[in-house]
């Protein structure tokens, strides 16, 4: 078979991807340099998306603006879809890529609930376990939430006394906030193996309205989590996460606390 | 009295990327998930075409393959809804009405903005109720379907509302309360007298919603409309004098200082009178 996709097709959705990401209105020059096409495959790629109104032009003429013609491709089923429904596939990957137990933790609260849990492969693994429920700071995925909401809802996990969860807990205030200034630097929260418990790393995805909603959590016994091993796995599972938060991103926001 | 347009025949599909274009619209419209033989037969194309196409949106993420060969929208796709969401003018100075109404009623509160002859659901906050009225973001009905659209169209000028007669929405939309000009006239001086409009289950049979209009200027042109929407059950505005008269005097607040940076208009488009929308067939008893 000849190439299995249409260049004019592929390229005319480019320039459509590309005025979506950046709010406002496009020049033809500023799309052709950003898209390394010619002006000429811009100007054909925007009359195309013209015809549909999935593109028009702005109140100057000469710059393009996302249409109307695009909310005639709302799906009937808009919006249905829940973070565990969304999150299934990709927890099944991240447990293709590092064979360890995977976990959704979802914000309720100042708890996290372990609302989807994959086993790990080895013999020795984490157990899935969902249903649980945990104080915010208790763990790894809760931390990776905390670290990312606003301030003040922050601070409220330090009105109580903080309770060791797991031996990973960080019980001090500061050295708590210390921790949750480190996991918003690098996006992402480690307990690091520390003598024979469990170790792992947790990243969270956010909503519409960017707040984090719920973490994923890689994890196992410390003896195979060694900072090197969890090092190596950041990146490749942080891209698999990152694909998920693209979804999440569209989920509209629950109403807050009072 | 002017002739109505026939709803447009649909367009002789004879290139390749207006075959991806009908790929996407016919995929994201469909209720479940599509196989290539499915989108095939329903562009009037060969299955090897179609195959093409659903990998040219497949590799741009505008459609997602689910297993080996069901085709569901893509990110790439919801992302475009998104954003032309957020491309309405009043929707970056809303969210703080909007955590507020749903905070005070306990429901599901939405922004719905005016786009021509119809109502966009742009933005919201979902009660969090174990039971409660979906968001949908992004769905797109005409003015006078619901109570978002009924709470816009009520305050337009006379002129306004007969031409939204004239173009026939009503008949293409039925709705049990609402099948002639005349009675959704007598429901629009309803909305005026009491400043919101009310949808007690002809909307949506299992909800119940109350909605005030948003103006852009001192002059009263309406842009955009707030709603509380929640299961029929237990929600029932249509009675809740103390709900109606915390959220009235909370809008009030936000409109004040909604128009006291200058006018906003209702969206970033020129005439969008002149819009008319291709939407999924609308069924009341399925929806």
């Amino acid at each position: 078979m000849t190439s299995d996709f249409n260049k004019a097709t592929v390229r005319t959705l480019q320039v459509l991807s590309a005025v979506v990401a950046r709010p406002g209105s496009h020049g033809v020059s500023e799309l052709a340099a950003e898209l390394d096409m010619t002006k000429t495959m811009v100007h054909r790629a925007l009359a195309t998306l013209e015809t549909e109104a999935f593109i028009v032009r702005d109140a100057s003429g000469s710059r393009y603006q996302l249409g109307h013609g695009v909310l005639e491709l709302a799906p009937a089923e808009a919006g249905t879809a829940s973070l565990v429904d969304l999150a299934q596939p990709f927890l099944h990957n991240l447990r293709e890529l590092t064979g360890e137990t995977i976990t959704l933790s979802v914000r309720q609260d100042d708890s996290v609930v372990y609302t989807a849990s994959l086993q790990g492969r080895g013999s020795v693994s984490e157990r899935a376990s969902v249903g649980r429920v945990v104080p915010i700071y208790g763990t790894i995925g809760g931390l990776a939430i905390l670290a990312f909401l606003p301030k003040a809802e922050r601070e409220d996990v330090f009105t109580a006394e903080l309770v060791p969860v797991s031996l990973d807990t960080t019980t001090d205030p500061d050295a708590l906030r210390d921790r949750l200034d480190e996991i918003r630097t690098s996006g992402v929260a480690v307990a690091w193996a520390r003598g024979d418990d469990l170790a792992g790393f947790s990243c969270p995805v956010f909503d519409r309205g960017d707040g984090p909603i719920a973490s994923v959590t890689v994890s196992g016994p410390a003896e195979r989590f060694a900072d090197d091993r969890i090092k190596d796995l950041i990146e490749p599972v942080r891209d698999i996460v990152n694909e998920l938060d693209r979804k999440t991103r569209l989920l509209p926001r629950r109403a807050p606390l009072t | 009295m002017t002739t109505t347009e026939p709803t447009p025949a649909p367009k002789r599909v004879n290139t390749t990327v207006a075959q991806a274009f009908e790929a996407m619209r016919v995929i994201s419209q469909s209720p479940h998930p599509l196989t290539f033989t499915e989108v095939a037969e329903r562009l009037g194309l060969p299955v090897a075409t179609a195959h093409r196409v659903l990998v040219s949106l497949e590799t741009t993420r505008y459609v997602e393959r689910l297993g080996d060969d069901h085709f569901v929208a893509g990110v790439a796709l919801n992302e475009a809804r998104d954003a032309v969401l957020r491309s309405f003018p009043v929707v970056e100075h809303s969210a703080e009405i909007l955590a507020e109404l749903a905070d005070l009623s306990g429901e599901t509160a939405a922004l719905n903005c005016r786009l021509g002859s119809y109502v966009v659901r742009a933005d919201g906050f979902e009660s969090r109720s174990e039971m409660r009225r979906r968001l949908h973001l992004g769905e797109v009905y005409p003015l006078h379907l619901g109570a978002g659209g009924r709470a816009i169209l009520a305050y337009l000028n006379d002129n306004e509302i007969k031409a939204y007669g004239g173009a026939d929405l009503i008949a293409e939309y039925p709705t049990s309360s609402f099948q002639t000009m005349r009675r959704l006239r007598q429901e629009l001086r309803r909305v005026t007298a009491d400043g919101f409009a009310l949808d007690s289950g002809d909307f949506y049979p299992a909800a119940h919603s109350i909605a005030w209009p948003v103006f852009g200027d001192t002059e009263g042109t309406p842009i955009a409309s707030l709603l509380i929407a929640g299961p029929a059950r237990r929600f029932e505005p249509a009675g809740d004098a103390k709900l109606q008269k915390k959220a009235a005097a909370a809008i009030a607040d936000f409109q004040k200082q909604l128009t006291a940076g200058g006018d906003v208009p209702a969206c970033r488009y020129d005439d969008p009178d002149q819009i008319r929308l291709r939407l999924a067939p609308y069924e009341q008893a399925n929806h």
